[in-house]
């Protein structure tokens, strides 16, 4: 089981896509489109993956529908994507909007 | 076992006489109540520090929901790249991290209140509803909204909905 922590990387989760946080804050990005990059890099390694949530300042909507919902428009499969364990002892809240996202990207590709 | 018994032995002589067996015995029922009275006291102090950090948790949850409140109806009733001290991206982000500490205090509260009579549950439906309204940036081609938007009604809804979540009864 392959393991990621996200405030390991984006302790500043950022907006949607990298494009606009650019424009903001010069070159270091932590938008949902990089930290989508990074689940699809552990992806290819294992397709058991585990995501702790907690640790980060705060996410926003756009970000995590950017990295989960955008792993459906990506066109990974339904149960690779609903199969990541999500950890969140902080905000626990996060994981059924997550699964929503996941479920509405879902039932706009048709599947 | 001796050392026992040479203190068994000396409380006997010193117990010798009625006199002696009534004050032992008030001298014992005096320290039960002092132990008593302090483990009372102790327990109303935490209680009272439960209950002061409790309210302050509380009063923190209002305070950062009326700003972001204000804020977010700021943010999305505003023109897009208007005249804001962010970016728009920058400020959902900004709105983002407000959001987190109104969890953190929320959790606080959960936490000091499970064991009190008037427990306070972590309302996380409600949390995602506002999550949702205050940086969800599908609608950012909207902006300017009017105060009678979708938008502009989930937010003061969402947030209104925790401002009650998080109210004291007057006795807890």
């Amino acid at each position: 089981m392959n393991r990621i922590k996200v405030a390991d990387r984006y302790p500043f989760p950022g907006p949607r896509y990298r494009t606009l946080e650019k424009g903001a804050q010069g070159n270091s990005s932590s938008s949902g489109e990089d930290f989508r990059d990074w689940i699809e890099d552990e992806l290819r390694k294992s397709e058991s993956l585990t995501i702790d949530l907690d640790g980060t300042v705060g996410y926003g909507s756009s970000f995590l529908e950017e990295a989960f919902g955008g792993l459906i428009r990506a066109g990974y499969a339904s149960e690779i994507v609903l199969g990541i364990e999500l950890i969140s002892f902080e905000e626990p809240e996060l994981i059924d909007e997550i699964k929503k996202y996941i479920n509405d990207a879902i039932a706009l590709r048709g599947d | 076992m001796e050392c026992t018994r040479d203190v068994l032995v000396k409380l006997n002589r010193i117990l010798k006489g009625d006199d002696n067996y009534l004050t032992f015995t008030i001298g014992t029922l005096s320290l039960l109540v002092a132990i008593a009275i302090y483990l009372l006291q102790k327990r109303k102090s935490e209680l009272d520090r439960k209950r002061n950090e409790t309210t302050q948790n509380v009063d923190k949850i209002g305070q950062l929901l009326d700003s972001l409140e204000g804020r977010a109806v700021q943010f999305w009733m505003g023109a897009p790249n208007g005249a804001g001290p962010q970016p728009d991206h920058a400020e959902l982000v900004q709105l983002g991290i407000i959001i987190k500490s109104v969890t953190t205090a929320a959790r606080k509260v959960v936490e000091l209140t499970k064991d009190s009579t008037k427990p306070i549950s972590y309302p996380g439906n409600e949390f995602t509803l506002m999550r949702q309204a205050v940086t969800l940036d599908g609608d950012l081609h909207l902006r300017p909204m009017n105060l009678n938007s979708l938008r502009i009604q989930m937010i003061q809804n969402s947030c209104q909905a925790l401002r009650t979540h998080f109210t004291l009864a007057p006795d807890s």
